[in-house]
């Protein structure tokens, strides 16, 4: 082989790529030379060797940044200056400037706020040690092979099962939950306290399962010992103060009083990602012996597993199935059964039973708004990159200009990193300081509490960081990029290439946005006008101007006749007070779950097939229906003479009497309401089925929340003795409330003297329950807000690049002689196209997102056309007025002045 | 001259272009320290030394002459300057000195 004059091509452009200009001679000329000796001295192969290696090593921070950052270059006042140019280039172009911080902060900061809202929604039941052990037993009722009922509760006796015949778990346990709104009456030291927040009668497993929750005392004994009650730091900080609450005792008042119940452990207070909340727990034994004293009763109770390691739930599920299957032979309540063990991760967003404990989140809601985020985050990315390449034209010239005068490829480029960097950091310092002072009105609206130093220590949080920051990095270096690219003779001309930036890349980036925007305000308006429709329109129940009162002795331990002297005193009071037009009393009243549910219960003939229907009771006062406002649609309503002095309810008139909702009519078969009023059917009010008649028939009502399906309800009367929990009051048009309040806490003192005064209205507690969907619509519209608002930007940008990269051509036609109005149809006419485009693309999005949102609703709203029309003459009014006068002001400018360079 | 001091290859390299006198450029210096340390060095090793010790300021660069041998690409000659020069003798007579506290065995 013959000695070399030159490189490799390869070697040439490595080094030219890694070494500083000035040293490259050198070093090139030393690598022949190496070569060149090393081939007489040791043949090809060990020269070529040689050569590669050595050339490869010069990949090294000495020769790599020789000349670029060493300190005594001039580098760094170049930096300096670019900083200064940055800052100049920042408050010369005001608008522009604005636009793209804007932007680009709003969007940060609306992305921060979705995921950690979504970060919390996905940490529930994380906060349980052994969370991804412990599964939640669900049911599962089927008829011929149709699912028929599911249930988030299940059989009393599958705990038993679990823990004694499947060797895969570890410990189960069982509870039963009051409502967190339903109060605990109980004394102490001569104080009487009624605290809400949830009671749980749990098994003695309970904290094996759930050792988290119990800050302190023992697991195993907590609730060993009959009448043992587990109260939670707050509770025992208020109840106790600074003395030590384990081992003191608690004298409820009410159902059960004349016990002594024993504080033995401290329970957490639960954080608010997890699906069940308590204030206090103790033994199910104590309260509802009845209930898990049959193993297959119908009344389902909650059942939680917790797994050994490496199990899988599959083969526990198969193993209580078995069980089931068996248990029905005997028992036909559990026909059709199917157990579900769910996760008690999943609880939250994937378990939509009708008989959770608290209302769950919305996996549809998270990923719904995850798509919101990275849309906002995109749009933003896209209309700085749009609103950047728009200022092409000046900025093209000052790129000639500096090739021209000397400047190097890379002076520029690091030009352009600075300029973008600076934007960039600006925004992300607003976007900061937006976060800081405005975190406590994200939590307000949705009761999330921001931890920052948990947020980023999660994966979501870090996965979240990076995506952001490097996002906004490349967008920052892309413009600077292509403005590199072009050559500077062009430049200078400013005659370069407009098309490179149109037609490609834009007119798809201007679609998808006005498809994004089109689609959020049309999900928009359908949440909203469901939302509305749930909440406005047609509870057919009038919850308006009704006070609600529970009735403090209602389970207490003590003489029916009593208790009947009470409720005569108190309502007669109540109904003489000037405000007040109507009292009832009701075993229930609108806006909480009825009870429970039982199945098996009413049935028109005795031998009649066993009927797993739910059906739900509710015992109520004659004034119920007329309090309410509830409609019958055939037959009476119960007369009972209240009047007479206590008598035995079963002594009155219509004790076997019946009034059913026309969902219960329609379950039991009958035809039309006329058909059933005055049929008898065998109805199990107490132990056994007793003949009932059928006075009348009410229309449906919604006494939960529309969002649910309303169930088959049975009114029986509640007479004076029992099931008289609460006295709805309904005040008469035009009194005002507070005197009201005050009137009936009067007539309180005088009867209850020694139980403390809570009321509340009946519109607000029955709105509590929209209060999941209300935060959805307050979410929901406040980032499909912002998405829009970046939409606009986008468009102002488009119309700032439109009339930019045409004004040459806008000045020509003008000489030439056409009118404003058609440059104006010529300027727009791109920009309707798009339009059009977006809404074709939009509808089906639209019609088949909303069809799915909406079916998971009982009740829908009526789908209108306004949401398909509507969203799309919003963005082209905006589009034209935010375009139109930036078209208008190229238009009407003189031509003469975009000529003159030629 | 509390400070500066020199790693082993720099005075290694400092010492040959010292002594290499108008012949010390990247590639003969990396020959000298392969023929005569038996140590195979990278050229990039050399160079980044050099550029080290011009920025300390113990060598100055001009550009010397091509020969064909090279492809016709100039090289670039280093020569010590005095402050390299004294840098040399410094560490030389430091040497010495820790040298004599070795005890020296008696070749009797």
């Amino acid at each position: 082989m013959k000695e070399i004059d030159s490189l490799p091509k390869w070697a040439e452009r490595f080094l030219r790529a890694v070494c500083p200009e000035s040293l490259y001679e050198e070093i090139e000329g030393d690598l022949i030379q190496q070569f060149n000796r090393n081939l007489v001295a040791g043949g090809k192969h060990k020269a070529k060797r040689t050569l590669f290696v050595s050339t490869i090593r010069y990949m090294r921070c000495g020769i790599l940044f020789r000349n670029r950052l060493s300190t005594d270059s001039h580098g760094i006042n170049l930096l300096s200056t670019y900083f200064t140019l940055a800052g100049r280039n920042f408050s010369k172009h005001k608008v522009f400037s604005f636009i793209n911080v804007l932007g680009l902060a709003v969007a940060i900061t609306a992305f921060f706020y979705i995921i950690q809202y979504i970060a919390f929604e996905t940490s529930f039941d994380r906060y349980h040690a052994n969370h991804d052990r412990i599964y939640r037993i669900a049911l599962e009722q089927y008829e011929n092979n149709s699912l028929k009922n599911a249930y988030a509760k299940s059989y009393p006796g599958i705990y038993r099962f679990l823990n004694e015949s499947i060797p895969e778990v570890e410990t189960a346990t069982r509870f039963i939950k009051t409502p967190a709104n339903t109060g605990f009456l109980f004394g102490r030291n001569n104080r009487i306290f009624n605290e809400s927040g949830g009671f749980i009668n749990a098994d003695a497993n309970f904290f094996k399962v759930f050792p988290t929750l119990l800050v302190r005392g023992n697991a195993h004994t907590a609730l060993k010992n009959p009448n043992s009650i587990v109260i939670s730091e707050s509770i025992a900080k208020k109840v106790f103060g600074n003395e030590d609450p384990l081992g003191q005792r608690l004298d409820p008042i009410g159902e059960r009083s004349g016990t002594t119940l024993i504080v033995t452990g401290i329970l957490s207070d639960i954080s608010p990602n997890t699906h069940f909340h308590a204030n206090f727990v103790a033994k199910v034994e104590d309260v509802w012996p009845e209930v898990i004293e049959n193993d297959w009763a119908p009344t389902l109770i909650f059942n939680y597993a917790l797994l050994k390691e490496k199990t899988d739930p599959a083969v526990v599920a198969s193993k209580v199935n078995k069980i089931l299957d068996q248990a029905s032979m005997n028992a036909h309540a559990v026909k059709g059964a199917k157990a579900v063990l769910q996760p008690l991760t999943d609880i939250h967003l994937q378990s939509h039973f009708s008989d959770e404990y608290e209302g769950n989140g919305n996996q549809t809601l998270v990923y719904l708004l995850l798509a919101i985020g990275i849309i906002i985050l995109l749009m933003s990315w896209i209309n700085y990159i749009n609103i950047e390449t728009a200022r092409f034209l000046k900025r093209a010239k000052e790129v000639g200009v500096r090739r021209i005068v000397g400047s190097q490829k890379s002076d520029l480029i690091m030009q352009f990193l600075v300029e973008y960097f600076f934007i960039t950091a600006i925004a992300i310092a607003v976007a900061g300081g937006v976060i800081a002072s405005t975190t406590f009105l994200f939590s307000n609206l949705t009761g999330i509490a921001i931890d920052f130093s948990a947020f980023y220590s999660s994966d979501i949080g870090k996965v979240a960081l990076l995506i952001v920051l490097s996002g906004t990095v490349v967008t920052g270096i892309y413009p600077g990029l292509y403005l590199i690219k072009l050559k500077p003779s062009q430049a200078l001309r400013g005659s370069f290439n407009v098309q490179l930036g149109r037609g490609f890349v834009r007119r798809p980036l201007l679609i998808i946005q006005f498809s994004a925007s089109i689609t959020l305000i049309a999900f928009l308006l359908v949440v909203n006008s469901q939302l509305d429709y749930m909440q406005v329109t047609n509870k057919k129940i009038e919850v308006e101007k009704v006070i609600a009162i529970r009735n403090p002795v209602a389970y207490a331990n003590i003489d029916i006749v009593e208790k009947y002297n009470h409720f005569r005193l108190f309502n007669d009071k109540l109904v003489t007070l000037a405000p007040v037009g109507m009292v009832a009393t009701s075993s229930a009243i609108p806006g909480t779950e009825i009870g429970f549910t039982y199945v098996d219960l009413i049935k028109r003939n005795l031998n009649d097939p066993y009927d797993p229907t739910g059906y739900k009771t509710i015992f109520v006062g004659e004034n119920f229906l007329p309090l309410y406002g509830i409609n019958l649609l055939a037959g009476r309503n119960f007369s009972i003479d209240n009047g007479s002095g206590y008598v035995d309810p079963w002594e009155r008139k219509d004790w076997l009497k019946i009034i059913i909702n026309e969902k219960a009519a329609k379950t039991l078969g009958f035809k039309s309401p006329q058909d059933a009023v005055n049929q008898v059917v065998k109805f199990k009010a107490f132990d056994d089925f007793e003949e009932h008649e059928i006075i009348g028939i009410i229309e449906d009502y919604h006494h939960e929340a529309v969002r649910k399906e309303i169930s088959p309800v049975i009114l029986k009367g509640n007479f004076n003795s029992f099931q008289q929990v609460y006295y709805s009051i309904r005040l008469n048009t035009g009194v005002d409330p507070r005197q009201a309040i005050d009137d009936i806490h009067r007539s309180w003192k005088d009867i209850f003297p020694e139980y403390p005064f809570e009321y509340f209205f009946l519109d607000d507690y029955y709105d509590q329950q929209f209060k999941s969907e209300r935060q959805f619509s307050a979410v929901f519209s406040f980032f499909a807000g912002v998405a829009i608002l970046i939409a606009c930007l986008g468009v102002l940008g488009m119309a700032l690049f439109e009339s930019n990269a045409r004004i040459r051509e806008i000045s020509i036609r003008k000489v030439l002689g056409a009118s404003a109005v058609s440059l104006l149809a010529l300027l727009s006419r791109d920009q309707a196209r798009c339009i059009l485009l977006s809404w074709i693309i939009s509808f089906p999005t639209v019609w088949y997102g909303a069809r799915v949102w909406l079916s998971s609703y009982p009740l829908q709203v009526s789908f209108s056309p306004l949401v398909l029309l509507l969203p799309a003459a919003v963005i082209a009014c905006t589009v034209t007025v935010l375009s139109g006068v930036q078209a208008l002001k190229v238009v009407s400018s003189n031509p003469v002045d975009h000529l003159k360079d030629e | 001259m509390a400070k500066e001091f020199l790693g082993e290859f720099e005075e290694l390299v400092l010492t040959l272009v010292a002594g290499l006198q108008d012949e010390a450029y990247g590639a003969a210096i990396a020959e000298e320290i392969e023929n005569r340390l038996k140590r195979v060095v990278t050229l990039s090793a050399v160079h980044v030394t050099l550029y080290r010790l011009d920025d300390k300021g113990y060598v100055t660069s001009k550009v010397g002459g091509a020969t064909k041998e090279r492809g016709g690409r100039r090289k670039r000659i280093y020569s010590v300057t005095s402050a390299g020069m004294a840098m040399l003798k410094v560490m030389k007579e430091a040497r010495v000195d820790l040298w004599k506290m070795v005890p020296q065995l008696k070749m009797s």
